[in-house]
């Protein structure tokens, strides 16, 4: 009878979409539920809120991500073309930049928010001392800062491992399907940051 | 022994990556925690019926404890039975032998998905020992009270971190972070590696189901997993997500919980469907009464179920039209259903049916679950539920869909493979004893809380002398009644106990397709070598393809076979 | 006998009905189906021989049989549907409120309610509104016949106001004041009951509302503002 074949996506591929799928889905709740806060409070946008992020260090960042992903395409191409060397010089840019990424967030922008007193539980402090007002309110705009961009530096950091294993992987010109893997992976942390950094920064 | 063996023993039956073995480690360990799930449920009946009884290893239930023990019994059965018996265990084992594979598409992610569920349980059981006991503040963790139970706000947050509630917090994040790589594993494998020539519509519809179940759970978990995020943060880091004092919102991780929480129910009763639809028509001879839009039916209601979530929060203080909305969603979310149940019903008309263990089983699941789907329209309409909403009336509703789904369902697949997972029959007396004792019990259980639930009986109290009308003669009966079915259908479960190792041990020897079934996974040898089949099977047709006219010689058609 | 309890308010015998009304629809389904499901088991058992058709249900001819009774649920569905709109419309929706002729506020506490009244200005949420919390006169005092909104929140964690011959019940929300509005048809005492989870004591989160006459009420009224009978006065 019949000799259907199916078109078969390759297993890995297939695997990494769902993850990310699942992934995006995670952000999708934290993004909501930010949303949803800054509909009841418009205050979020305000000076006193998101007034002391530095949109210049933020923007820095975002084109840190934006070129690694850059690289990042460069050395899937380099794998199509099974040119190991290549592919791993690119990853290595990657991982640099990944890094520089995550050293600008926790060595300068958050150490900044504390020196202005934003933590990711200052509204406690302010809830104690005027209860009610709209500096609380205001506070709770920072919780969900830290919250965000924590758990996308967490991505950042995952990521950046993956990269690293995937390239120790491939010394020996084998396993350089992987690298498209890596890649992808890595275009979810850029794609959550390119809607963070407009809701968090630009928004105001 | 040498280090050689000793190595080949961890390989083989710790860290296995045979998709068989990981699936018999996912259905023992929940069938261990179905069980203590179930002592829970009956230790705090107890209470209900003879308040003040001093219960051994727990002593006399106060408010606290009680909570404490309703809290856990909702969440082992729901995460830590439900889901890996009749998802990851089941999912496990059919998926790759019903598609002709020889494993799953990852196995090492599979060996890391259960290990990781391993140490959700871990964490569970700490959760227990930490200071204060176990989380108690209900299954769904609404803040602000599961935001503060246990946290002192001063201490530091490893003090936090360290309470029944935070860990109980971590222990579900970690099951469902299992559960999410085991459901990537599931899909592609069912997309990726159907034997040559199986169609979409070929896969039984137990693997379908499953995979609709895995859809399911994995597009509606994350946002619970960042709501559970932040009521964690909230206990430990002092933030105030949920707290209204500070701005937060409590009812936004009602949504977050029940976006989740509704498809979740589905994600256990879907595979029970499956189940169902692959016994009757094996026990009738008949093939599964329109099996294409069965698929489609529970594909719709797999959609659907996304959309009905808020009929949990009709009195939480959502706005009034929005219930409206919901309400007609999750009252017509009982027409597919409907459709799937009278394709069942009609696939046994004129069939030959013979009602062995799995068919009784997957017969209770039916008629039981008939009770849990009707009453759902109850608790389903916006007008009533205000009144029916956190009484009994809802317990004994959602018991009714989900014993059905876990332990009739379950069983039922459990008595239908294990003669393929083993090589041996169970025993078919015993089978069947067990069986009416269950429904007996159960029966006890959960039907005359209807009744005490209509009257006005709300739920998680640990003393109802409090309360007058709760007071009442027959509602004290009914509260002894459903008590006394509790202990009797906990203490079923000893015959099941005895049947498996009885039968795994000395029952009669099974030969490859005892139930003369179409699907693939009766082609191997039972038990299945590691690697499942000696040559991959091809597929020709449905799975369902009893009492063809045009098969002479026998009544079914093996889907391998030309 | 009727399981439910007895109609204390005007809108429980609605509710009511929304329950009668799923009762018997649902119930002849569920015999309905019930019946069928038996009788195609105990007419096809293998033990009484024969042989079993190859059915596939993939036809018109066949599936009718359960397409027909799949619209017939889908209009069951939308009579509840439209059914237990109105009855929820009636009770919920803001803008279908009546007129109310009175005003108390109700605040659960872990593990107590709280009732504040109006003070000598008649008016809610002013300087000398009145307080009174548990214990013997801690009750919820409503006249009976008359509509009385209640607005209603709560203190620390969520709760649920419950009275069961009111035939509804409402979550209260800390930060949040809903209003829902009651009329009592029926003099009486009646059982106020927390219908959620708030922490290790909610079992015992009781407290009584008295359904009063008129002359009953105006004289509570009248000694809460002349202070006679009752505990504190709050901001
Ligand atoms: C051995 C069989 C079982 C018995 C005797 C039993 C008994 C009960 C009872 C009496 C309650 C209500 C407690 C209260 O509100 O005070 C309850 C709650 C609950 N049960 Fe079960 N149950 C059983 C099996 C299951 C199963 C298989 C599931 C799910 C898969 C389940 C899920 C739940 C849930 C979600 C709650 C609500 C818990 C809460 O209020 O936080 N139960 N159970
Ligand atoms: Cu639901
Ligand atoms: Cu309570």
């Amino acid at each position: 009878m019949s000799d259907v074949t199916i078109e078969r996506v390759p297993k890995g591929r297939l695997g990494v979409w769902l993850l990310i799928a699942g992934e995006i889905v995670i952000f999708g709740g934290f993004i909501a539920s930010y949303i949803l806060a800054r509909l009841e409070y418009p205050e979020f946008g305000s000076k006193e809120a998101a007034g002391d992020l530095n949109i210049v260090v933020g923007t820095v960042n975002t084109l840190i991500l934006l070129i690694s992903n850059w690289t990042m395409v460069k050395a899937h191409e380099a794998a199509l073309e099974k040119n190991v060397a290549k592919a791993k010089s690119f990853m290595i840019y990657t991982l640099v930049l990944g890094l520089l990424f995550l050293g600008i967030k926790l060595g300068y922008e958050w150490p900044t928010d504390f020196s202005h007193g934003h933590t990711i539980s200052s509204s406690k402090a302010i809830a104690d001392q005027a209860p009610g007002s709209e500096v609380m309110k205001v506070s709770l705009f920072w919780s969900y800062y830290f919250l965000m961009t924590g758990f996308h530096g967490l991505h950042i950091v995952v990521g950046s491992l993956v990269i690293f294993f995937v390239m120790l992987g491939i010394s020996g010109g084998q396993n350089l399907h992987r690298v498209e893997l890596a890649g992808a992976y890595w275009h979810l942390v850029e794609l959550v940051w390119v809607i963070l950094f407009p809701m968090l920064y630009l928004i105001q | 022994m040498s280090a050689h063996h000793e190595q080949s023993f961890i390989s083989k039956y710790v860290f296995s990556i045979d998709h068989k073995y990981i699936a018999k480690q996912y259905t023992v360990t929940g069938m261990i925690f179905a069980f203590i799930g179930g002592l829970f449920a009956v230790a705090f009946r107890t209470q209900l019926a003879w308040p003040g009884t001093n219960i051994p290893f727990i002593g006399v239930l106060d408010g606290m404890k009680y909570n404490m023990l309703v809290t856990n019994h909702a969440m082992i059965m729901f995460f830590w039975a439900g889901m890996p018996i009749l998802l990851a265990g089941l999912g496990n084992f059919v998926i790759p032998l019903m598609l002709g594979a020889d494993d799953m598409a990852f196995p090492k992610l599979n060996m890391l998905s259960y290990w990781i569920f391993f140490v959700s349980a871990v964490l569970l059981i700490l959760s227990f020992m930490a200071p204060g006991g176990g989380a108690a503040g209900g299954w769904t963790m609404y803040p602000p009270l599961n935001a503060q139970q246990g946290v002192d706000p001063d201490a530091n947050f490893l003090v936090n971190l360290w309470t029944g509630g935070s860990l109980l917090i971590l222990a579900v994040a970690v099951e469902f972070a299992s559960m999410l790589l085991g459901g990537i594993n599931f899909l592609v494998t069912s997309l990726n590696m159907r034997a040559k020539g199986m169609k979409l519509m070929d896969v039984p519809a137990v693997v379908w189901m499953i995979n609709l179940a895995t859809v399911d759970f994995m597009f509606s978990v994350g946002p619970l997993i960042s709501g559970a995020v932040m009521l964690l943060f909230d206990r430990i880091f002092n933030t105030g997500f949920y707290d209204p004092a500070r701005g937060g919102d409590p009812i936004l991780f009602q949504h977050l919980f029940w976006f989740f929480g509704h498809p979740e129910v589905y994600v256990v009763l879907l595979p029970a469907i499956g189940i169902v639809a692959e016994i009757v028509p094996t026990f009738s001879r008949k093939p599964l009464f329109a099996s294409r839009w069965i698929i489609i039916m529970a594909t719709a209601s797999a959609f659907i179920a996304f959309i009905v979530w808020a009929h949990h929060q009709f009195v939480a203080g959502i706005d009034p039209r929005m219930a409206e909305f919901f309400s007609i969603t999750t009252i017509i979310i009982s027409v597919p259903f409907a459709f799937i149940f009278f394709a069942v019903i009609a696939t046994m008309f004129k069939g030959q049916i013979e009602v062995k263990t799995p068919m009784l089983w997957a017969l209770g699941f039916l008629v039981f679950f008939l009770v849990g789907g009707v009453t759902g329209i109850f608790n389903g309409s916006a007008g009533l539920d205000m009144y029916i909403h956190d009484t009994y009336f809802v317990i004994a509703h959602f018991h009714y869909t989900l014993i059905p789904a876990v332990f009739f369902a379950g069983l039922a697949a459990l008595h239908f493979w294990f003669p393929k997972a083993t090589g041996r029959m169970m025993n078919e007396t015993l089978g069947k004893l067990h069986f009416w004792i269950t429904s007996i019990g159960f029966n006890m259980f959960a039907f005359p809380l209807f009744f005490s639930g209509l009257y006005g009986e709300h739920r998680r109290i640990f003393n109802y002398s409090s309360y007058q009308p709760m007071m009442a003669d027959w509602i004290i009966n009914i509260r002894h009644v459903a008590t006394i079915g509790a202990m009797i259908l906990a203490a079923a479960q000893v015959l099941l106990f005895i049947n498996i190792i009885l039968s795994a041990t000395s029952g009669e020897k099974a030969g490859k397709n005892p139930w003369k079934c179409n699907t693939l996974e009766w082609v191997a040898d039972s038990p299945p070598p590691h690697g499942n089949f000696a040559t991959p099977p091809s597929c020709y047709r449905g799975p369902y393809e009893y009492s063809n006219p045009k098969r002479s010689g026998s009544d079914f058609w093996p889907q391998n076979e030309q | 006998m009727s399981f439910l309890p007895e109609a204390y308010s005007s809108v429980a015998a609605d509710i009511y009905g929304v329950f009668y009304l799923i009762f018997y629809i649902v119930g002849i389904w569920f015999v309905v189906t019930l019946g069928a499901l038996f009788y195609g088991v105990f007419t096809s058992l293998k033990k009484q021989g024969g042989k079993a058709q190859y059915i596939t249900g993939d036809d018109w001819a066949q599936s009718k049989w359960i397409w027909i009774p799949l619209i017939l649920v889908f209009m069951c569905d939308l009579l509840i549907d439209v059914k237990t709109a109105n009855v929820w419309t009636k009770v919920e929706i803001a803008e279908k409120m009546p007129q109310n002729d009175y005003d108390v506020k109700i605040v659960g506490r872990q593990f107590q309610w709280e009732f504040t009244y109006p003070g000598p200005d008649g008016k809610l949420f002013t300087e000398d509104d009145i307080q009174i919390a548990d214990g013997n006169d801690g009750e919820l005092v409503l006249p009976v016949g008359k509509i009385t909104k209640l607005h209603l929140t709560a203190a620390d964690v969520l709760h649920s106001f419950f009275v069961r011959e009111f035939g509804f019940k409402q979550d209260v929300i800390p930060g949040r004041i809903l209003t829902r509005w009651v009329e009592p048809i029926k003099e009486g005492r009646i059982e106020l009951t927390c219908a959620e989870i708030c922490g290790p004591n909610h079992g015992t989160m009781r407290n009584w509302v008295k359904v009063v006459s008129q002359e009953e009420f105006n004289s509570f009224i009248k000694n809460l503002n002349s202070g006679k009978k009752v505990a504190m006065a709050t901001k």
